[in-house]
């Protein structure tokens, strides 16, 4: 989908940015941008990560345009990459237990609490398995039967709680988890 | 049993499994049916409302900051040969003066000024803020070696570097308080950080939501660390250790006060905020040690001055 007046395709904006100009990465980002701020959030529901992640993934979009192949649709690649950029990141999560040493010890006190923002809270409702199963359908575009392949359940299963996060989503009620 | 599209389309939970089956089975052998659902999850999905989408600014940043990296991997290997030389061309030169000394007459060496008397105050502060926290944040790295140090310190005196330009801006261009104007330089050194994660920091700030000064000499944020915000309190570092007060009280140029940060920075900076807390007694005299071989011999007095020692 183009949200965008440039009438280029995806993959021939990959070709220009495989020769270095990087001026179709703006073209991209506007085209993709926000579709994959969502997918982030999806993931991960922390606007902030979401945020440092989106701009990863297009820095390695540009930096890896050379592995892009021309032919192929950019969309799955694009996705991959995404997928990449959520992997390591999640890697070097921090293990709870970890806090600052030396300074932090001595020199901090907690503060308030950040409250969440609209996206975190409205995903707040869904459990993991939702936001998976959303991802799964949206941007991977698997069937329901390959869905429920994927997450060890039955494809019914799978349908009844992606109606019930449509639901969720199109009318935001208190927070709870449906897990 | 068949189900007919409009039954699957119309039907609503609860559903009994059988029935949740059906449609299952039904939706991903129905081409209608099965875009009709997906065009219904997109519309779901693309409703999560976002409030700012991927910066281009950020990436380009990160795009900047890697081809500087490189350069400066070769350009660490000449800064340490002009370091060199620098430092036995000062060491040849601080002794000639005793020849010469008794036919010339010095300029008297004056005092180093306060800094509320300089008209860039708030900027030398905002500097030495920005600086002493990314020093700060070498606390984040989790057992490091000594090589993920170095690629921490490396990085962030990039960082720091990077952030002056935004910094000198915002003061050019006025209207903001000391304390907006170092939350959002704080801010911006961390995304920059953040853009272009070492895998040694497992852990570091996400976002500044508050910068204050408390006194004369002490500075306080509130940060988000993990899910949590957090207040740190921290004292300044010396004035000595303020690199925008030393360029203007010394008088250095861009490449001295480059060789005096590169000195200081892999040095007496390094873990500074713990030091400064604990008082440590040898903080000014490592300094001159560090930097002394790099100034004329004017400079040098200034320099003493400055940091206290005669």
């Amino acid at each position: 989908m183009s949200t965008d007046n440039d009438p280029r395709r995806d993959e021939e904006l990959m070709t220009l940015l495989r020769s270095g100009h990087d001026e179709p990465l703006g073209i991209l980002m506007a085209r993709h941008g926000a579709d994959l701020l969502r997918f982030f959030l999806l993931r991960s529901r922390d606007a902030h990560a979401a945020q440092d992640l989106a701009n990863e993934t297009f820095y390695r979009i540009f930096s890896k345009a050379r592995t892009f192949e021309p032919k192929k649709a950019f969309r799955p690649w694009f996705y991959t990459v995404a997928m990449n950029v959520f992997r390591a990141w999640q890697r070097k999560k921090k293990p709870p237990e970890v806090t600052l040493e030396k300074v932090a010890e001595t020199a901090e006190e907690p503060a308030p609490d950040e409250p969440l923002n609209d996206a975190a809270k409205l995903l707040d409702q869904l459990s993991e398995v939702d936001r998976e199963i959303l991802v799964l359908r949206h941007y991977e575009g698997l069937k329901l039967s390959e869905v429920a392949k994927r997450l060890g359940m039955s494809p019914g299963a799978v349908y009844t709680r992606l109606f019930r996060a449509l639901e969720k989503l199109r009318r935001p009620g208190p927070s709870s988890n449906s897990v | 049993m068949d189900l007919r599209c409009e039954d699957v389309r119309n039907d609503a939970l609860p559903l009994s499994e059988e029935r949740a089956e059906q449609i299952a089975l039904h939706l991903d052998g129905c081409e209608a049916c099965d875009r009709e659902l997906r065009a219904r999850t997109a519309a779901a999905v693309n409703a999560v409302p976002v409030e700012k989408g991927p910066s281009m600014a950020e990436v380009r940043k990160r795009i900047r900051f890697d081809r500087q990296s490189f350069v400066m991997r070769f350009a660490g290997v000449a800064a340490a040969a002009v370091i060199l030389f620098v430092t036995g061309w000062a060491l040849v030169h601080s002794e000639t003066p005793k020849s010469t000394a008794v036919r010339k007459v010095e300029e008297p060496i004056p005092e180093p000024p306060a800094l509320d008397t300089l008209p860039d105050a708030a900027y030398i502060r905002t500097e030495g803020v920005v600086s002493h926290y990314l020093q700060f944040s070498l606390s984040c790295l989790n057992t490091p070696t000594d090589e993920d140090k170095r690629e921490f310190l490396i990085r962030a005196l990039l960082v720091l570097r990077e952030t002056r330009s935004s910094m000198k801006a915002r003061y050019q261009k006025g209207g903001e308080t000391m304390e907006a104007v170092t939350r959002e330089s704080l801010s911006e050194a961390l995304q920059t950080m953040r853009s272009s994660p070492l895998t040694s920091v497992k852990l570091l700030p996400s976002k500044i939501n508050a910068f204050q000064r408390v006194g004369q000499d002490q500075w306080r944020v509130d940060h988000i660390l993990g899910s949590k915000q957090w207040r740190l309190t921290l004292h300044s570092q010396p004035l000595f250790l303020h690199f925008a007060y030393l360029k203007s009280a010394l008088g250095a140029d861009d490449a001295l006060m480059g060789r005096i940060e590169d000195l200081l920075w892999f040095s007496v900076y390094v873990d500074l905020p713990k030091r400064v807390e604990d008082k440590d007694p040898k903080i000014p005299a490592e300094t001159l040690e560090a930097v002394l071989p790099l100034l004329t011999a004017r400079q040098q007095k200034i320099f003493r001055k400055i940091v206290g020692v005669p």
